[in-house]
């Protein structure tokens, strides 16, 4: 479950038309959001609410032994972002949920929606201000974040503790679509950082029977290096996006590779349905040749209200077609050279070439609207619950987690089990553990969270 | 008094298998005590305790210990009643020979998991395909050669150890060759710590228990945490209570009888300073010995007097002591300078400064401890506070360092000192080299006014010829003021623990708790005087 302010950062990326998804960091995100998904650890409840347009605050109450609880603050100066942000009881529980990012690709463009306005890149440096703090430990969270009218974004995110040492990072991102970078610098053991991703331009190939291409083909890498023990770090991923041809379901690949240790993962990644989702993991080193398989998926519930009957949208004829390129974009337009004086006679010969393929067309058409349709089925369904499994046969644990909203409240409950690790490999000790029970839930949790 | 060594548990080589039992179980000490610690952390990461960085992800493994030949054991000296505080005190020397120890352990190769997973999630960026990558490693320990000569110490509440002249050599392999070069440089920087804090520490816990059977000794854990996180080495007990069943506690007994039946009364004229197990007594036979080391004039040239007059009074050293211990007798120490240093001019003003600052600092120690301002460039008002305070003590009792009505009340309230004495030595032009007191020989009671500027000559300096040197044994001694000498007498263990002596950190009182007085023990300062005791036992 997202917390609240975390909520309200993506929705605020959201309305500065910041792609998350298109960065180095979230490139195996939902490979992350569905094997190893976030377990509450305690009882913990959360009340939320926006004071104003512009500020939002939080308070939250932990009880893990000793009562804990933190005040959170948050500032921006954007100027619609409240209408991106709704309340508990109104919030599509998909957007509070961090499950199946779905990743489209780089050219893709925002369908005109009549409820909200279309996310443009600011004109103006947008900034963002966020402040926790937690009592009794008296720790300090701050984060500053900046928007810049270009492709430019940065971030301090600052940690003070009166036990630990306090912390800075700063991150420093540029975004303009086609490739993301970032330039991380973190105080902590003087960490400094790069990383991007490039997405490739993927036009259809021949052997491709779907001529309404929607995949999409990134490949990212990163470099690190702590400057004070010296201690590097590196890894290249590649990630691919489509649907299926058929049945318009997404699906990403990922592979990563850290040649530094020698690691490889795969990950798999499926929605089978609009509330079925399967992921699997496969882990490899090269050095040790140990390996790992982590199986995960989530299954989400309708309310049992009935569905909302969809009218079903009339078949485009070849003459809606020329006017068709006004509210929605054709496929390729970014392959098509822009000619200023397209005057009548290519408009001829676009309706020339739309008589000649225009069961091909009908084709993509037809493609593209299960594609659609399943996506928008997804993101307005109406879930009341969702409910995570994941398992990792070298960990040989069981993560559980259950999600649900339930009359404006935000609910979140989960445990894992594990097999007690193996102490040692001493004969003495194994001794001792023998009587231990074979698989002990080693966290559980139940989270509350209410906004207005 | 009598003791049994069981030499047949050497005798074969089972012992090697105990070794590795016991090497294995000291080596994974919090896996025995808490494996559960880690389990039901707080939910916030902020919340969290910073925890500590651990490489090592699984216990440490004695895989084998070998030690071909016995080890050797020799005694070379065995004292039952020589020291006064210890029961027993002996010289040994060990001696091992070609022994071979393997660890094998799992360390983690990935440093930045290790750093992610103990900073804030909040501040720290996410790595992908950062997982851990864990590599074995074989540590092997080649041909130890151990020699060492150890002084033991058997005390009423416990076993004092201290290693002399330790020559360890050994092979070392590493299964990662990457590492055995930094591997092999630490483990000899940490060598020197184990054989001069580590080892005596641990042994002195163990007999402790040991001697009093000590249920109260429960080590709280808390203390023992936050003790190394002082002192970095955490001493464990590695042998427990079932290897020291032998020792009769009614034999100890005894002997603790006997040694407070050698405890005098006699009371020193600084009663709170004393060294004694009882708060204002001091044994009589470390009484001269005790008085011989405040700082005074006297006691400072005493030596030197009969070193640099032998035609005069032809002193043996047993003759001079004895001149230091009459004076002992009749209860004051003499702050004063012989006359025979002053006329022949042997007296080095910086000495003479130094054991004056002393005396101060001493008295002055339940008070308020100022500190003396040193002004420089004062030079000729120095050279005659310097002159006043090498005048001697009208009353000879008190042992204040003397402040004269007669210089200008600024120095009256800070005293001045000249750190360069030399510089000060040189005369200015209008000060001839004849203004020497030749004339008027100095005694204790000589009146300031009459004192002439010390102010030697260089050429006479040169004649004289009193190098730093000729003092080294008592300059030596004298640098360290009686805080130093008070815990040189002692064990730096009290209370169980390892007692790290900081300069400015709070002392805990002599006078509270229990006291081990171990003389010569882990002490590297000081140096032994010209008296008649037995040698220092230095742990160097």
């Amino acid at each position: 479950m997202l917390e609240y302010m975390d909520y309200v950062l993506r929705q605020f990326e959201e309305c500065t038309s910041w792609n998350k998804d298109n960065s180095y960091e979230n490139i195996v995100g939902t490979s992350r959001n569905i094997l190893q998904f976030d377990i509450p650890t305690a009882l913990k409840v959360q009340v939320s609410n926006r004071a104003t347009p512009y500020s939002y605050n939080t308070l939250e109450l932990t009880n893990n032994k000793t009562i804990n609880g933190s005040l959170t603050y948050l500032y921006t100066n954007c100027e619609n972002l409240d209408q991106f942000i709704e309340g508990s009881s109104s919030v599509h529980l998909q957007q509070m949920t961090q499950s199946f990012r779905y990743i489209e690709p780089y050219y893709h463009h925002y369908k005109n929606n009549s409820k909200l306005e279309v996310p443009k890149v600011p004109e103006l440096p947008i900034s963002l201000a966020y402040g926790r703090m937690f009592y009794p430990s008296s720790s300090l969270e701050a984060m500053y974040i900046r928007r810049f009218p270009n492709y430019y974004q940065f971030i301090l995110k600052c940690s003070s503790s009166k036990s630990g040492s306090s912390i800075l990072t700063m991150y420093l991102q540029k975004n303009t679509g086609i490739n993301c970078q970032e330039l991380i610098f973190s105080t902590n053991e003087a960490l400094l950082g790069y990383r991007f991703v490039h997405n490739f331009v993927s036009a259809g190939s021949k052997s491709n029977l779907s001529l309404y291409n929607n995949s999409s083909l990134s490949i990212g890498s990163e470099i690190w290096c702590a400057l004070l023990n010296l201690s590097p770090g590196c890894s290249t991923t590649l990630r691919y996006c489509s649907h299926a041809t058929n049945t318009g379901k997404p699906l990403i690949f990922t592979l990563s590779l850290n040649p530094l240790y020698g690691h490889v993962s795969s990950t798999y990644s499926i929605k089978t349905h609009e509330n079925l989702t399967f992921c699997t993991k496969y882990d490899f080193n090269i050095y040790s040749i140990q390996s790992n398989l982590t199986l995960g998926m989530e299954l989400w519930k309708n309310s049992s209200s009935i569905p909302v009957e969809r009218p079903s949208e009339p078949v485009e004829t070849i003459e809606d077609w020329p006017q068709l390129s006004h509210d929605k974009t054709p496929m390729y337009y970014h392959l098509l050279t822009r000619t200023e004086n397209s005057g009548a006679s290519s408009q001829r010969l676009l309706k020339d070439l739309n008589l000649t393929f225009q069961s091909s067309l009908q084709k993509i058409n037809k493609e593209r609207n299960v594609i659609e349709n399943f996506n928008e089925r997804y993101s307005e369904a109406n879930f009341t619950q969702v409910f995570k499994v994941s398992t990792s046969l070298r960990d040989m644990n069981l993560r559980l987690l259950w999600e649900g909203k339930i009359r404006g409240f935000l609910i979140s409950a989960g445990a894992e089990l594990t097999q007690p690790p193996e102490i040692s490999t001493n004969g003495l000790d194994s001794l001792e553990h023998q009587n231990w029970s074979l698989i002990s839930p080693s966290k559980f949790g139940i989270q509350l969270q209410y906004s207005a | 008094m009598s003791f049994k060594f069981n030499s047949g548990t050497f005798e074969d080589n089972t012992f090697n298998e105990q070794i590795r039992d016991r090497l294995t179980r000291a080596l994974n000490p919090s896996r025995f005590e808490n494996p559960e610690s880690t389990s039901g952390q707080d939910g916030s990461d902020s919340q969290k305790k910073p925890k500590k960085l651990d490489i090592l992800k699984s216990g440490v493994t004695v895989r084998q210990v070998d030690f071909r030949t016995i080890p050797q054991l020799e005694i070379l000296d065995l004292d039952v009643s020589a020291q006064s505080k210890s029961l027993l005190k002996g010289i040994c020397k060990i001696s091992c020979k070609d022994a071979m120890i393997q660890i094998t352990t799992e360390i983690e190769a990935n440093l930045l998991l290790l750093y992610e997973a103990v900073s804030p999630e909040f501040t720290t960026p996410k790595l992908i395909s950062n997982d851990s990558f864990t590599v074995p490693i074989t540590m092997t320990f080649d041909h130890i050669e151990l020699e060492a000569i150890t002084n033991i110490f058997v005390k009423n509440t416990g076993v004092g150890i201290s290693f002399n002249d330790v020559n360890l050599d050994f092979r070392f392999e590493c299964s990662m060759k990457l590492l055995q070069t930094s591997i092999e440089k630490r483990l000899k920087n940490s060598m020197e710590t184990i054989f001069k804090d580590v080892l005596p520490s641990v042994i002195f816990n163990m007999s402790q228990r040991w001697f009093t059977h000590g249920p109260e000794l429960v080590e709280d854990p808390s203390l023992i945490a936050t003790d190394s996180a002082l002192s970095e080495v955490t001493p464990m007990t590695i042998l427990d209570d079932s290897d020291l069943q032998d020792l009769s506690p009614a034999t100890m007994l005894r002997l603790s009888t006997l040694i407070s039946s050698r405890q005098s009364l006699a009371l020193n004229p600084i009663s709170s300073h004393t060294v004694a197990t009882i708060p204002g007594c001091i044994e009589r036979q470390n009484l001269r010995r005790f008085s011989s080391r405040i700082p005074s004039l006297n006691n400072y040239y005493a030596q030197e007097v009969g070193k640099h007059r032998p035609s005069k009074i032809l002193p043996t050293r047993e003759n001079s002591n004895s001149i230091i211990a009459n004076k002992m007798a009749s209860d004051f120490i003499q702050n004063s300078l012989p006359t025979e240093v002053l006329e022949s001019g042997s007296y080095n003003i910086r000495e003479i400064a130094n054991i004056q600052q002393r005396i101060y600092e001493r008295n002055n120690e339940e008070n308020v401890i100022r500190r003396r301002r040193i002004r420089l460039g004062k030079r000729s008002k120095s050279v005659q506070d310097t002159a006043a305070k090498m005048h001697p003590v009208p009353e000879s009792g008190s042992l204040h360092p003397i402040i004269q009505p007669s210089t200008t009340p600024a120095a009256t309230v800070t005293p001045l000192l000249s750190p360069q004495p030399v510089v000060a030595k040189s005369p200015p032009e209008s000060m001839t080299p004849n203004t020497l007191p030749e004339q008027s020989p100095y005694t204790s009671n000589i009146a300031i006014d009459k004192i002439p500027d010390l102010t030697l000559p260089q050429a006479q300096l040169q004649k004289d010829k009193v190098p730093m040197r000729l003092n080294l044994l008592e300059e030596s001694y004298f640098k360290s003021d009686l805080k130093d000498l008070r815990n040189s007498l002692y064990s730096p263990m009290r209370n169980q623990r390892f007692y790290v002596q900081s300069e400015d950190g709070a002392r805990p009182s002599l006078l509270d708790g229990k006291r081990f007085s171990f003389v010569g023990l882990a002490n590297q300062q000081m140096k032994w005087g010209n008296d008649d005791l037995p040698p220092p036992y230095k742990a160097n």
